[in-house]
């Protein structure tokens, strides 16, 4: 087992950089979640690691060990890919063994690791079959399967359930925490779904257009994105962001409307842009007055589009709400869960604020 | 109902005139192996003829078949085994490398497949000849050993494998031969046959260079040997159907063996 470091790894196609300088680190055993865009290079990313990609510029360690020079063969990290890549012309149990019989292990020991890991995964009565013969989901854990035989220092994981339904998906996600908490290796696990990434990673990397946008665990670029970027990637549905001005000491809307929210220090008046989750919004029969355009009820939570003072709006209540479109109904703000950024960077501008 | 049927009916009756089409210069061969010279043209495809294996035997009695069989098994053998193992480098290479003179290897193996062998047979006997090759096993098999369609059908073939079964194979530890051994070559089997197939089909129809290289009677293939019977004015149809008979049982016994994968890699590969 060994932890990942990453100290400004730049990647360059031709004269293309797409990787701007990345720098973060993976402590041993730890679950990290590279999440971002398509194109962001998440997954260029992991092939560096992977040593399938060479690096332009910095350094990758891994377990202490300078790997930028050394061939994928030689990192001891192992790889699950999005289209599984098992073998077809060889058995489950042939498929799961195959990186032991690289290493030209005897036979009976190959078995016996075999018959291990099929147990880890529920695999032993399919060992005898062939890949086409298995559903997406059972491919996938031959897959790790694969990995996990080897017992490599760092298990990369490149998208592995974007191509399951949705069921299965939840149900391998389930299956690969548990995996981590049983093997404890360090796992890193690239995917552009970012429930996947705070369900399972220790740690999240938000990633666009080749640069870290901001990393830590997964509750805290929740409760406190670092911009408007990571504020509206995380979460689901999206933060709401408003446009508004700080006029004294108070918060509005552009045009006027006030959230009967306050600065509780003094703040420099200007534009921002308010951000609220549509879960920190409340209904309260005291609220500001907003319309209903839309009610989305999902059996848990209802999820209402609502319009205050022209500006849309998404809320999810917990409550069973009885309304229709056109209706008007009261809201608040949960002043401990605002966010303000910054309109030009993006950046988060935190501040203290209580309701007025 | 009656509409299926005639539909069957339309699609046996075509099948069963293609089969006679392609069969019925095989049985006039086989029966005419079995006639004397006047006969052939007299009777009928279906008679049998009075020869029985007489042909067989004076044409065996006169030349060397088993040595020329052995000839041409093996130069078709050595063909089969030179084109299959560097067509399928080669193929890997062309396939799924990226390297600055990859462009210019491409380009000499799309020349070399345009130049027609009749077209270098002078300069090449030459040069075989200044090694001392001729009417040696090496210089009858070697100089039209390797068939370049080889590398083109493994190129292609190794080219619809997704990266990612290489990458896992590397990743895991496999050395590039060992990935070529043990992931790509089962991925394409199909195609080694179709270009087994085809090489072996070249190298045993091959009359031109072996004519060329070889003088020493021993040292001749089957095409040769058949040719030896339409000599001059005297060609002994009987023998020539015989001997052609005995040169067709080994690509057709090699055929039937490898069909399935023919068949599969044949509509995989696109080629006919």
């Amino acid at each position: 087992m060994s932890g990942v470091e990453i100290t400004n790894v730049s990647k360059s196609f031709g004269s293309l950089e797409t990787i701007h300088g990345i720098s973060f680190s993976i402590e041993d055993g730890s679950f990290v979640a590279l999440i971002g865009p398509s194109g962001c290079g998440k997954s260029t990313m992991l092939r560096m690691i992977s040593g399938l990609e060479t690096i332009s510029d910095g350094t990758i360690s891994i377990g202490n060990k300078l790997a930028n020079a050394l061939p994928p063969k030689d990192r001891d990290v192992a790889m699950v890919f999005q289209n599984y890549a098992i073998y077809p012309h060889m058995t489950v149990a042939e498929n799961i063994g195959f990186p032991l019989r690289l290493r030209n292990l005897a036979r009976a020991e190959i078995d016996k690791a075999v018959t291990e890991t099929a147990a880890i995964l529920n695999l032993e009565p399919l060992l005898k079959r062939y890949p086409k013969a298995l559903s997406g989901g059972q491919r996938q854990r031959v897959a790790m399967g694969r990995a996990i035989i080897r017992r490599p220092s760092v298990f990369l994981f490149d998208e592995p359930l974007s191509n399951l339904d949705a069921n299965l998906r939840v149900q391998m996600r389930a299956e690969i925490k548990k995996l981590h908490q049983t093997l404890g290796t360090t796992m890193i696990y690239v995917t552009h779904d970012q429930i996947e990434a705070m369900t399972m990673a220790d740690k999240v990397v938000v990633l666009r257009d080749g640069r870290v946008e901001q990393s830590g665990p997964p509750l805290d670029l929740y409760d406190r994105p670092a911009n408007r970027f990571v504020a509206s990637f995380i979460g689901s549905p999206a933060m709401n962001f408003l446009d508004a001005e700080a006029v004294d000491g108070e918060i509005r809307l552009k045009g006027g409307q006030s959230l009967r929210l306050r600065f509780a220090a003094t703040h420099p008046e200007g534009k921002l842009v308010f951000g609220i989750r549509p879960e920190n919004i409340g209904l309260s029969g005291d609220g500001l007055p907003v319309r209903v355009d839309l009610v989305e009820p999902t059996g848990a939570e209802t999820h209402l589009e609502l319009d205050l003072a022209g500006h849309s709006l998404v809320a999810v209540v917990r409550e069973r709400v009885m309304t229709s479109p056109g209706d008007v109904l009261h809201v608040t703000f949960d002043p401990r869960a605002i966010h303000l950024f910054d309109p030009e960077t993006g950046e988060a501008k935190p501040a203290e604020v209580i309701a007025v | 109902m009656t509409e299926r049927l005639f539909h069957r009916l339309a699609a046996w009756s075509l099948l069963a005139f293609a089969t006679f089409l392609t069969l019925y210069p095989v049985a006039w061969m086989l029966s005419a192996s079995l006639k004397s010279s006047g006969e052939i043209f007299t009777t009928s495809t279906f008679h049998l003829g009075s020869r029985g294996f007489g042909n067989y035997l004076s044409a065996f009695g006169e030349r060397p078949f088993f040595i020329y069989l052995l000839n041409s098994v093996a130069a078709a053998s050595v063909s089969v085994i030179i084109t299959v193992v560097l067509g399928v480098l080669a193929g890997y290479s062309f396939a799924k490398f990226r390297y600055r003179l990859a462009p210019l290897f491409w380009l000499v193996v799309l020349i070399s497949v345009m130049i027609p062998l009749e077209a270098i047979v002078i300069p090449l006997f030459l040069e075989v000849h200044a090694f001392g090759w001729t009417n040696t096993y090496a210089g009858l098999i070697l100089p039209t050993a390797f068939n370049v369609v080889g590398i083109f059908i493994f190129r292609q073939a190794i080219i619809s494998i997704p990266d990612a079964y290489i990458e896992a194979a590397r990743i895991d530890g496999a050395s590039e031969l060992k990935i070529l051994r043990l992931v790509v070559l089962p991925m394409v089997l199909p195609s080694a046959v179709v270009v087994a197939v085809l090489t072996f089909n070249l190298a045993w129809n091959s009359y031109l260079w072996p004519l060329i290289v070889t003088s020493d009677d021993l040292m001749r293939t089957l095409p040769l040997g058949m040719a030896a019977f339409q000599a001059g004015f005297d060609t002994k149809y009987g023998e020539v159907m015989a001997v052609s008979v005995f040169g067709a049982l080994p690509t057709a016994v090699f055929f039937l063996m490898l069909q399935r994968y023919f068949v599969e890699g044949a509509v995989a590969s696109g080629v006919k």
